[in-house]
């Protein structure tokens, strides 16, 4: 079998919260990093909004277990935020323990050179949970850390591990060699799906793919999506709502159907 | 006159058996039997014992030691037993409402052994069944929908807040511990600085927005718990569905196939009810030891372990009533125990660790046990009683009887009990329980007594030449010739101690087999002989015969003083027998009187130096009313006699030499001497008539060997009782000097016999003055009494002088 002329995701990078839908993204994640023997990099995201609400004089916070009204004081929320890293690294550790990876983390905010530094040295892989990214607060917290990978995979992150492999490709090359190459280490079937409003440049690129997945010999199909400008964020669902699916989109591509 | 006795014949000393008649020639031949037949005691108490059905009825069998009690009473029992049929099975299970009071289950005959396996294949599916029907896609739906309902729910509320916010300029935030709202601006959460340009309306405006959202918001997060457990309770309600559906599919099988056994249905029914309620440990179970299936036994999951079962009573393999010997009867391992284990430290236990005792084994059939093993071991016979008289088996530690605080226990249901105990011990210990213990004689109302011998009768005989095949069948020897067999009946006899009676000890009979068996296969025979009989006899003798042999030695050398020729006024041989064991043996013992002046007494110097026992004592109280009534009723008797068994250490009793005391006593007063070759045996009454012992062949015996080893003179010989006939036995060397003519034994009926054959002189009959005729025996005796009483006469007091007694030694 012919390798894809492009460098295999050596860091599978995941963002995290302290709660339920972060820990299954977790094991998720290891499944995809063990596949690819590839370095599990968890990213706790500290939200700057609650940050910020903890500053203003009228802000109040309300327990989730009691209902009771209390003060939102930032250094309180500013230790919280560190109780919540030191657990979420901690069950990272032990989960990477487990099935010998490797691992790191960072905590988003903090740690800015940690992600200048992996664009500069490796390929990374940044994984989203659809379900995370539905929620508004989080989906611009995302965003933002989207913009620091090139190659950006959102999937349902409550299953075990994907089952299939959907690339959203709007002409760069990079992202479709990312997601061959993942394809194939994975043995995952690779559905390209090019999103235009042009149906004829649409069928153009896809011929293009075509023939770079037959050249490469790799298992998959092509699939041209047509989409109407200010319709991106429905797409973009639509896209994302495949079970088991992990879709890749090249840096660009996806900043662009989320309209940044 | 008293007729002169005259010597016994040859033939008169022993019985033997004509092996040349016996009716075959080998025991290979017979029939082997169990007993002599006839009408046994312990035969009619066994057949009414083991036909009572009654809890009272047990049976206490009696008899000596070595007789075949145990062999015959198992063979009886075992008998009767085979024609009963085989008890119910007896299971323990979890008590799922009492854990500590585990559950008893009675089970039809075999079957006990199939319920346990089907439980066991029962929990062992139960896994299976339960994580594939928890993992199957029916359950994983409904569950999902179930979840999803909660979530639904809240994205619904939380997203109306959150639309409600929005639309109000308003951030719906997430916090790690909660929530809260902050006011937007320009798409973001609004700085602090922009906050306070606001106006003061506007600042107002926004709070007051933001406490209504916060008041709806708590409203929201009161109603979530209550949703929560709304899931929870659906959740519970289709686990509890799903796991009543997988179970009972399992036990439906089971319920059908026990519907008949009384207590199952019930059993499964709370089985059943467990496994739904712990359905989910069950399957965390299954999670955990998916590469390591658990042990249901094993103890390594006490959830699992709990719906196992202990089948403590397993009949499966009987055809009839069961007959257990329980050899060491303790407390435990009569009514069970209940063990523990080590956990962490600590010593717990469960139903598992129930373990059976004899009784158990024992229930529906027959527990034989050996009465004096039972009464040694602490707390065994109460416990036995108790069970006996509740009819029941109730399983408690001996600290629990006590009353002594222990580990955590159990107390498991009792089991009915239906059992017929054989006690088997000695007289002296049915005397003793009968005296002391009045639960005794209302819990054991058979007594079977065992003979220890029986009639030598023709028919006897016959059924004793069985019994011997059998014992050579049983103990796996070699078949006995007739001559074995012959000699073995010839020992019977005299172990007997009676020539018309055979021993039953069978044991013994047993153990000189073995050895014959052993100096046949020496010798490079086929059967045992009379030959291997006769060494076996012999060389057990020479394994005891230390003591006597060292006797017979310092006798010879002269060390012990024995006469055996001669004649010696106020001393002559009387014999005694020594028992170390089970081996006893003869000896003469010179017995010498010494008279003097005194006031009529006899003293027993044994008595005196308290070596003498009581029967002893007796018989020399009776030869001083002998002697008071022969020749005290004209005047007293002015003498004082003193009587002693010369050179003898150790403790005398019996009444066996009183005859030969009265003789020496005689032979002092009158100074007529005695012969010296005849040693005397014999008990007296006051009227001089000999009586009957114990003992006599050893004690023939043993002056026969003391003659024998100086040289056989011709005259030597034996006086017995005439009584004492019957009981001659004695070994071939004695009969054959007695044949030769070379040794005598005289059978006498009176103390005048007896004096006549050992003074040779005429004993004398009194006339009808009483005056015994010039030169007889008692009139030599009766001169010295008078010349005696005259010399006392002389140290009478005088008139007006105080009396003055003569000095007595006694």
């Amino acid at each position: 079998m012919r390798t894809p002329e492009t460098r295999r995701p050596t860091r599978i990078v995941l963002p995290l919260q302290c709660d339920e839908a972060s820990w299954a993204a977790l094991e998720h994640a290891a499944a995809v990093a063990k596949a690819l023997r590839a370095e599990l990099r968890g990213t706790f995201l500290e939200d700057l909004d609650v940050l910020a609400a903890a500053s203003l004089p009228i802000t109040r916070a309300i327990s989730y277990r009691s209902g009771r009204v209390g003060t939102l004081d930032p250094a309180q929320v500013e230790a919280q935020f560190r109780a919540l890293a030191t657990r979420a690294r901690q069950r990272l550790a032990d989960l990477c323990r487990q099935h010998a990876l490797a691992w790191s983390f960072e905590v988003a905010e903090r740690a800015p050179q940690a992600a200048t530094e992996s664009q500069e040295a490796r390929l990374d892989l940044l994984l989203l949970d659809r379900t995370l990214l539905r929620r508004r607060q989080n989906a611009a917290a995302l965003l933002q850390l989207a913009t620091r990978y090139d190659t950006v995979g959102v999937g349902d992150m409550r299953q075990p591990q994907p089952s299939r492999l959907i690339l959203v490709y709007s002409g760069e090359m990079e992202g479709l060699r990312v997601a061959g190459s993942l394809a194939e280490t994975m043995a995952l079937p690779l559905e390209v799906l090019i999103p235009s409003a042009d149906t004829r440049e649409a069928e153009a690129s896809a011929g293009s793919v075509r023939e770079w997945l037959g050249i490469h010999r790799i298992a998959g199909s092509v699939l041209p999506v047509a989409v109407q400008d200010g319709d991106r964020e429905k797409a973009l669902a639509a896209l994302t709502e495949g079970s088991g699916a992990l879709v890749v989109f090249d840096r660009h591509d996806l900043l662009a159907l989320l309209g940044n | 006159m008293p007729s002169t006795p005259t010597a016994l014949a040859a033939a008169d000393l022993r019985w033997r058996c004509d092996s040349a008649r016996l009716p075959f020639r080998t025991t290979a031949e017979l029939e082997p039997l169990a007993h002599v037949g006839g009408e046994h005691r312990w035969m009619e108490a066994l057949k009414l014992g083991t036909a009572i059905r009654r809890p009272e009825y047990n049976i206490f069998t009696v008899g000596n030691e070595g007789i075949g009690k145990r062999y015959l009473t198992q063979r009886f029992v075992e008998a009767a037993a085979a024609n009963q049929p085989p008890p119910d099975d007896w299971c323990y299970v979890y008590n799922f409402q009492q854990p500590h009071l585990p559950n008893v289950l009675r089970l039809p005959t075999g079957r006990g052994r199939a319920f346990k396996a089907d439980i066991a294949r029962l929990v062992d599916d139960l896994r299976e069944v339960l994580t594939a029907t928890f993992e199957g896609e029916d359950y994983r739906s409904h569950r999902q929908l179930i979840e999803q309902e909660l979530k639904d729910r809240q994205e619904q509320a939380f997203g109306a807040i959150e639309k409600e916010a929005q639309a109000n300029s308003i951030a719906f935030l997430r916090t790690p511990m909660g929530f809260s709202f902050a006011p937007m601006h320009d798409g973001n959460v609004m700085q602090p600085q922009v906050f306070q340009a606001l106006s003061q309306a506007d600042r107002e405006a926004i709070e007051h927005k933001i406490k209504e959202l916060q008041d709806k918001l708590q409203e929201l997060l009161q109603q979530v718990p209550l949703w929560v457990k709304q899931t929870q309770d659906k959740l519970r309600e289709l686990n509890q569905e799903t796991a009543t559906y997988a179970v009972s599919g399992l036990i439906a099988n089971l319920e059908q196939t026990y519907a008949e056994v009384a207590e199952i249905p019930e059993h499964l029914q709370a089985l059943k009810a467990d496994m739904v309620a712990n359905a989910e440990a069950i399957l965390n179970i299954a999670a955990q030891t998916a590469q390591a299936p658990v042990q249901v036994q094993d103890g390594q999951n006490p959830l699992l372990r709990r719906y196992g079962v202990n089948l403590i009573a397993d009949s499966a393999d009987l055809t009839h009533a069961p007959v257990v010997w329980e050899d060491n009867p303790t407390h435990e391992r009569l009514i069970g125990r209940i063990e523990h284990r080590s956990e962490m430290g600590s010593l717990v236990t469960d139903f598992h660790l129930i373990r059976a005792g004899a009784l158990h084994r024992a229930n529906g059939g027959y527990l034989l046990i050996d009465a004096k093993r039972l009464l040694s071991r602490p707390m065994a016979y109460e416990a036995l009683k108790q069970a006996l008289r509740r009819s029941t088996i109730e399983i408690e530690s001996a600290a629990q009887l006590y009353g002594f605080p222990s580990t955590i226990t159990l107390q498991p249901e009792s089991i009915p009990l239906t059992v017929k105990v054989v006690l088997m011990g000695d007289r002296m210990l049915h005397y003793l329980l009968s005296a002391y213990d009045p639960d005794f004689q209302d819990q054991f109302k058979v007594i079977a007594d065992f003979d220890e011998d029986i009639e030598r009768s023709d028919s006897a005989l016959g059924d004793f030449h069985r019994v011997i095949a059998g014992l050579a069948q049983h103990a796996e020897t070699r078949a006995l010739d007739a001559g074995g067999v012959g000699r073995l009946c010839e020992y019977s006899v005299r172990m007997a101690s009676d020539s018309g009676k055979l021993s039953l000890k069978m044991e013994t009979l047993r153990d000189v087999l073995i050895e014959a068996d052993h100096w046949a296969g020496e010798a490079g025979r086929d059967l045992v002989t009379a030959a291997d009989i006769d060494r076996s006899l012999e060389r057990r003798e020479f394994r005891v015969d230390r003591i006597r042999e060292r006797i017979q030695e310092e006798i010879g050398k002269g060390t012990i003083r024995i006469e055996s020729e001669g004649a010696a006024a106020g001393q002559m041989n009387g014999l005694v027998v020594l028992q170390i064991g089970d081996f006893a043996f003869g000896r003469p013992s010179r017995i010498s009187a010494q008279v003097r002046l005194g006031s009529g007494s006899v003293v027993d110097i044994e008595r005196e130096v308290k070596l003498g026992g009581p029967l002893h004592s007796k018989g020399v109280m009776i030869l001083s009313g002998y002697l008071g009534a022969k020749f005290g009723l004209e005047a007293p008797l002015s003498l004082s006699a003193t009587l002693v068994f010369e050179q003898s250490y150790g403790g005398v009793d019996g009444d066996s030499a009183s005859a030969a005391e009265l003789i020496t006593l005689l032979s002092a007063i009158a100074q007529v001497p005695l012969a010296q070759h005849f040693a005397m045996t014999g008990s007296v009454d006051q009227m001089g008539r000999v009586q009957a012992i114990g003992g006599v062949n050893h004690k023939i015996e043993g002056f026969f060997d003391v003659c024998a080893a100086r040289g056989l003179t011709g005259e030597q010989g034996v006086l017995i009782p005439a009584t004492n006939k019957r009981h001659l036995m004695l070994q071939d060397r004695v009969v054959e000097a007695v044949a030769a003519g070379r040794f005598h034994i005289h059978a006498v009926e009176t103390v005048d016999q007896a004096i006549e054959l050992l003074t040779g002189l005429p004993a004398g009959e009194p006339d009808e003055s009483g005056t015994y005729p010039e030169g007889s025996f008692h009139r030599k005796v009766a001169d010295r009494l008078a010349a005696l009483a005259e010399a006392r006469r002389k140290f009478a007091p005088q008139p007006g002088q105080p009396e003055t007694k003569p000095r007595e030694d006694e």
